[in-house]
């Protein structure tokens, strides 16, 4: 699904550059689950945001299904998100004033979805993960998992082919770290989701299928201790 | 989703969008309030200018005067030396203005794009009555003393305005701005008849009505009509036919001021031009001269009104915009991370700044219809509560004939109440602007917020 070559991403920052990515090689697979772990400040979002096309290198490619997103307009891309990625962020951002529904729904606003069709379908989404009791709720209303899952339901609605999520479990509990995850398994599982989950959680990244550990900008890539075919946390 | 996520939102910042939507309609109510005002006090000093003349009347006429010209005001008496003598005397006289023969008139009817022309004579109408004596000296009291003579008397004077009128045309004149009440107007088959239209401020405080007896210079009239003169407007007391004021002034074939109407309002100036032309020595006089004349609280009001009121309205507009454009702008400062999502999920800057636009013109929307309450509820504050403004005009240039303290007074004092009219087209303007102001603001925090990057706009910690 995903071919880096030599990408590189700087940037000026406090009057001098930093160097975020240095020249990263990276292939993942269809339907592959790959984590991305290692030190705060060491370019995981933004390698992470560079394979979603909301940021791009300074140099190198960066090939989603044989497309160069480094070279695409800003339409192309914007594209792109809207109809082949699903993102998960670590704080949620939900937005406040739209209720559970209406939050999913807005990943469907951009593929011009009936209005009646893009309902139905963001309230399936919901059932998906869950919380095909509370559409109505704000997200004020609900805890940090139940937010986390109509995060995940606003990702998955549109039925992309990648899934990218950033420190999803990083504002959870323990219990609800692992039922997300569980649900993030299941999910990949089922609809062989490419899924690269940029985590700081070891037991979180063993359950993808390959690690990759980022560090002063390079990524060496191994694969992960526990199982090929992930079935939620074990104990 | 549109509409959705713009109600919701201005439901999350329900007070910022009305302290928003109060600042534009604070400026749109004062636009329109000004607006009004302007216009009112525009229609009053129509309605001053107009009553000075006379409805219909663009440019008047009037000579100055001459020394011993008018009729002059002189009283003739006599008596025996060495007694006590009565005198009783009621003629018409001269009002202060200079006099030009009623051929003039029809001169400057005859003039290019005059649509009529008529002549009048002002005048007052004096009684003097009283008893002098007189002693010693030589000759007889006529009106002088001999030397070594000393004459001692005791005098009573009324007078009243007297206006000669044309009755062959009442579209113009001094009775022209004026509405019979009771009984009708000076009729061309009147114009050698003894009857009078009475003013009704005159008629009433003498107690005259339609068919009353009154006296002028000496004969009895016979009131035909009581006529109210427009609001605020001083006009003469007694209207009569001008052939019967000359005769009894001794002024045949004379006038003091002739009213002129002109075809269009564009020729004013023009026509001013050839009958000053035509008559050199005379007065012309036209409504933007008398405008420049008028002082008083009325001219006050209306400076007010064009220069601070304008200059106050545009300052608050302005004002209004700026805090709308700065409040909107700082509104999407605080959604960055929502935006930096929105176009992570695949919305474009488009879809975004329609969004902001949008709220920022319903904002708009609502103050603009707030504008219009406040801006109808203060033009009917000022109405309600506005005291009555005055004008003073001077209508006669140079020194006065005759002198004494029977001359007209030559500054009309005029007072009129302010209204203040609302149009339609001035709350249409008053919307028009207070949306403008929120496409503004809407447009500047549509612009910041297309110009995030999803990356930066994300990874800004909340």
């Amino acid at each position: 699904m995903y071919k880096l070559t030599g990408v590189t991403r700087d940037y000026r920052k406090g009057g001098g550059m930093v160097h975020a990515l240095r020249g990263v090689d990276l292939t993942v697979e269809d339907g592959e689950w790959l984590a991305i772990q290692g030190p705060t400040g060491h370019g995981k979002s933004t390698l992470l945001q560079i394979l979603g096309g909301l940021d791009r290198p300074t140099s190198g490619t960066v090939e989603l299904a044989g497309r160069d997103l480094a070279r695409l307009r800003e339409s192309q891309l914007t594209k792109v998100r809207a109809t082949s990625i699903g993102f998960i962020f670590q704080t949620f951002n939900l937005i406040p004033t739209l209720s559970a529904q209406e939050n999913v729904e807005t990943a469907l606003v951009p593929l011009g979805v009936p209005t009646a069709q893009r309902r139905d379908r963001a309230r399936q989404a919901l059932s998906q993960v869950g919380l095909g009791e509370r559409t109505r709720h704000l997200p004020g209303e609900l805890s940090g998992g139940e937010q986390q899952r109509v995060g995940v339901a606003r990702a998955l609605v549109k039925r992309p082919g990648v899934l990218l999520a950033d420190e999803p479990t990083g504002n959870l509990d323990e219990d609800t770290r692992d039922e997300l995850i569980g649900l993030l398994g299941q999910i990949w599982r089922e609809y062989g989701l490419t899924m690269v989950m940029v985590t700081h959680d070891s037991a979180v990244a063993s359950q993808a299928q390959r690690i990759g550990l980022l560090r002063n900008g390079r990524i060496q890539v191994r694969p992960a201790k526990r199982g090929t075919a992930p079935t939620g946390l074990a104990t | 989703m549109f509409i959705t996520y713009l109600m919701h939102e201005l439901r999350r910042r329900l007070r910022q969008a009305i302290f928003i939507a109060l600042g534009l309609a604070l400026g749109v109510g004062l636009v329109i309030m000004v607006s009004a005002a302007s216009k009112g006090v525009s229609a009053a000093q129509g309605s001053v200018l107009q009553s000075l003349y006379g409805v219909g009347t663009d440019i008047s006429v009037t000579q100055s005067p001459t020394a011993g010209a008018g009729g002059g005001q002189h009283f003739n008496f006599s008596g025996g030396l060495g007694k006590t003598n009565s005198v009783s005397k009621n003629t018409l006289v001269g009002a202060g203005l200079g006099t030009m023969k009623t051929s003039t008139v029809a001169a400057v009817s005859a003039l290019k794009d005059v649509s009529g022309a008529v002549g009048s004579l002002t005048l007052n109408d004096v009684t003097f009555s009283g008893t002098f004596s007189a002693k010693g000296g030589s000759g007889s009291a006529s009106g002088s003393v001999g030397p070594g003579g000393t004459t001692n008397g005791s005098f009573n004077a009324n007078s009243f305005t007297v206006a000669g009128v044309d009755p062959s045309n009442d579209s113009l004149g001094p009775l022209a701005s004026s509405t019979v009440t009771s009984g009708h107007g000076l009729t061309a088959a009147e114009a050698d008849q003894d009857v009078a239209v009475v003013d009704s401020n005159y008629a009433k405080a003498e107690k005259l009505k339609t068919g009353s007896k009154i006296t002028v210079a000496g004969k009895s009239f016979t009131v035909v009509g009581i006529a109210a003169a427009a609001q605020g407007v001083t006009g003469s007391d007694v209207y009569i036919p001008l052939a019967r004021a000359q005769s009894l002034a001794g002024m045949t074939d004379e006038v003091n001021t002739i009213y002129v109407s002109v075809a269009s309002a564009a020729d004013v100036n023009a026509v001013s031009g050839e009958i000053s032309k035509a008559l050199p020595t005379a007065t012309v006089t036209t409504s933007s001269d008398l405008a420049s004349d008028v002082t008083g609280s009325l001219s006050n009001a209306s400076s007010l009104a064009n220069n601070l009121g304008k200059w106050l309205a545009t300052a608050v507009l302005a004002a209004a915009f700026c805090l709308a454009s700065i409040l909107t702008v700082s509104a999407v400062s605080r959604r960055v991370r929502e935006f930096g999502t929105l176009k992570a999920l695949g919305w474009t800057s488009r879809r975004i700044v329609r969004q902001v636009v949008g709220e920022a013109l319903v904002i708009g929307v609502i103050g603009g219809a707030l504008g219009v309450a406040v801006g109808y509820g203060a033009a009917a504050i000022v109405q309600a509560v506005a005291p009555p403004l005055t004008a003073s005009v001077s209508t006669v240039p140079g020194p006065r004939a005759g002198g004494g303290n029977f001359a007209d007074s030559a500054a009309h004092d005029i007072s009129t109440h302010l209204t203040a009219p609302v149009t339609l087209g001035v709350v249409g303007l008053a919307v028009l602007l207070a949306v403008l102001g929120a496409l503004l603001a809407g447009s500047l925090g549509g612009w910041r917020a297309a110009r995030l990057r999803p990356s930066t706009a994300l990874s800004r910690l909340e």
